[in-house]
């Protein structure tokens, strides 16, 4: 499991988003301190650091260029500060990518999927999710239960992905969609449709049926 | 100023010229001097008199001169004094002096109202800023703990950041400093950046794209154009109407040729919502215009396609639109050539 580390300075903000990143698979810390930030991202030695550039006392592109010249650990800059400069100059000071706030949830995960790809090579960013003995392979794009294994589609996978990590709640064919979108894929409502049941039939090709629930006019569940 | 007006304006004193050297000629004849004596003392006053008028029409005609090339020449016509000297006759003086009080008070007005509205524009920059960090962990609030409430939560939030975002462009695009960086920018990044930006309000009113051809670039700040395009899609979300199923918005690009050898990349936004009635199709670039749709279908703040025109002004790029009521509204965003604006 990969580890993070938020270094933001508004409190429930750093808390909403340690909670967003250990629900999608990563194992998320916090600084609370910001004495000295560069060292303390140093000592925490993680994976990937998610930067805010505003933080009380000291710049975050002073950070960025301290925490470079020392390690090179993958930074993603995620500010409200969004002119182009700013985006020129943290990535000029060694930031692997710059998100703005306010983000969308789908959107930033996207991002920090991408830069541990980069960072660590395809599968790095990758998380097995498992859940009634059926385990879903990010990396590999395939989905396998009781020894038998199906290819799946990124389409097909992403939602299948969605639905595992909100096991037990239905989720709504609207939040399926901005999954898609987020990853560039504009699909419609129709399409979705079309996506699920190839997902059904791909899961039953495996043995496993009745996995993917209809809610009739709310949306998906896995149970 | 010409001689004419220069010496109708000494009527007066020269017609008591004349007046006091017929005179004077008259008393030379009467006490029996020579007739060409006469006339020559007379012509030699004349003369005489001619060649100072000149000399002074001359001398305040260049000043006047000069201060007319000034006005000319600039467009900022108060600033005309600091261009021209200070004459040396009394009147041009107190004239000089005169203008060039009023256009120093002038200039520092112009000069506080200017630094007014920066510090309002960077008000409005930082509090936008700011307000963004609430946000987002509202939003991830609402995220992490999803139920119809919060979902409902999160659209509203949508509705709060559109306005915030509207707000910081209406900042930038009509302030007078030229804050923005045009460069080559891929039309499919773009477009795809709105869209995922507008994604739930899109997804929300059932509005999915179907993208054409959009293999382009163009010259813009790409931060700009992805806001300009996000307000035509939110449009098309909003005028969605009542219809059943998918609504559609196609994106697409073409070029085409404007002159000899000048061409530009036209970009392409139609949706198949509500359409526009005639009679406001020609005022909904206004500021402010809200027209029939805006009472009848959603709220309106008549910003969206102000801010869109605006900013494309700025950019350098043409927005016009084309609509048929109960078809649908086609927008279009036109990037001339960059070597057509060198």
């Amino acid at each position: 499991m990969r580890r993070l580390l938020v270094v933001e300075d508004d409190a429930r903000l750093r808390d909403e988003l340690c909670v967003l990143l250990a629900r999608n698979g990563y194992e998320a810390e916090a600084l609370t301190s910001f004495a000295d930030v560069a060292a303390q991202i140093l000592a925490a030695a993680p994976d990937l650091v998610l930067l805010d550039l505003n933080l009380p006392g000291v710049d975050g592109t002073y950070v960025c260029r301290e925490v470079r010249r020392r390690s090179s650990v993958p930074i993603v800059v995620v500010t409200s500060r969004d002119n182009d400069m700013d985006e020129l100059l943290t990535l000029s000071f060694g930031a692997d990518d710059f998100v703005p706030k306010p983000y969308n949830d789908q959107v930033l995960l996207a991002h920090v999927a991408t830069v541990l790809k980069r960072s660590y090579g395809e599968g790095a960013a990758s998380a097995e999710i498992s859940h009634a003995g059926v385990t879903l392979d990010t990396a590999r794009c395939s989905v396998s239960c009781q020894g038998r294994t199906a290819e799946l589609t990124k389409n097909e996978l992403r939602i299948l992905a969605l639905l595992m990590r909100n096991a037990g709640a239905v989720v709504s064919r609207q939040r399926i969609q901005e999954e898609l979108w987020a990853s560039d894929e504009f699909v419609d409502d129709n399409t979705l449709t079309v996506n699920v049941s190839h997902l059904r039939s791909t899961l039953a090709k495996i043995g496993v049926e009745d996995f993917v629930r209809t809610k009739r006019g709310m949306g998906y569940l896995v149970e | 100023m010409g001689l004419g007006a220069y010496i109708a304006d000494r009527l007066v004193p020269l017609a008591v010229g004349v007046v006091a050297l017929a005179f004077a000629a008259l008393v030379m004849v009467v006490y029996g001097m020579d007739a060409a004596a006469v006339a020559f003392v007379c012509g030699v006053l004349v003369l005489a008199a001619a060649v100072a008028l000149v000399l002074d029409w001359l001398h305040r005609r260049a000043f006047y001169q000069r201060l007319e090339d000034a006005l000319d020449a600039l467009d900022e016509t108060y600033l005309a004094t600091e261009l021209t000297e200070r004459p040396g006759f009394p009147e041009g003086q107190l004239f000089f002096d005169a203008l060039d009080r009023e256009s120093r008070a002038m200039r520092d007005r112009i000069a506080a109202a200017r630094r007014r509205s920066r510090e309002y524009r960077e008000y409005v920059e930082t509090w936008v800023h700011e307000i963004k960090t609430p946000i987002a962990a509202a939003r991830l609030v609402a995220r992490n703990n999803p139920s119809p409430a919060t979902e409902s939560m999160d659209a509203e939030l949508d509705q709060i950041e559109g306005y915030v975002e509207q707000a910081l462009y209406y900042s930038r695009g009509t302030s007078l400093d030229r804050d923005f960086q045009i460069r080559r920018v891929s039309l499919a990044e773009v477009v795809r950046d709105a869209l995922r930006h507008k994604a739930r309000t899109l997804i929300g009113a059932h509005v999915a794209p179907e993208l054409g051809e959009l293999d382009y670039t163009v010259r813009a700040d790409p931060k700009w154009l992805a806001f300009v395009i996000g307000q035509v899609l939110v449009n098309a979300a909003k005028y969605r109407g009542e219809k059943d199923g998918e609504g559609r918005v196609r994106v697409w690009a073409e070029r085409r040729e404007t002159g000899l050898d000048a061409w530009e990349t036209v970009l392409a936004i139609a949706d198949d919502g509500v359409g526009i009635p005639a009679a406001d199709v020609g005022r909904v670039f206004d500021k402010g215009f809200t027209g029939e749709n805006g009472r009848r279908f959603a709220r309106s703040t008549g910003m969206g396609l102000y801010l869109v025109r605006k900013l494309c002004e700025k950019m350098g790029v043409r927005a016009w639109l084309e609509s048929e009521e109960g078809a649908g509204t086609m927008v279009f965003l036109a990037f001339p050539d960059s070597a057509e604006r060198a």
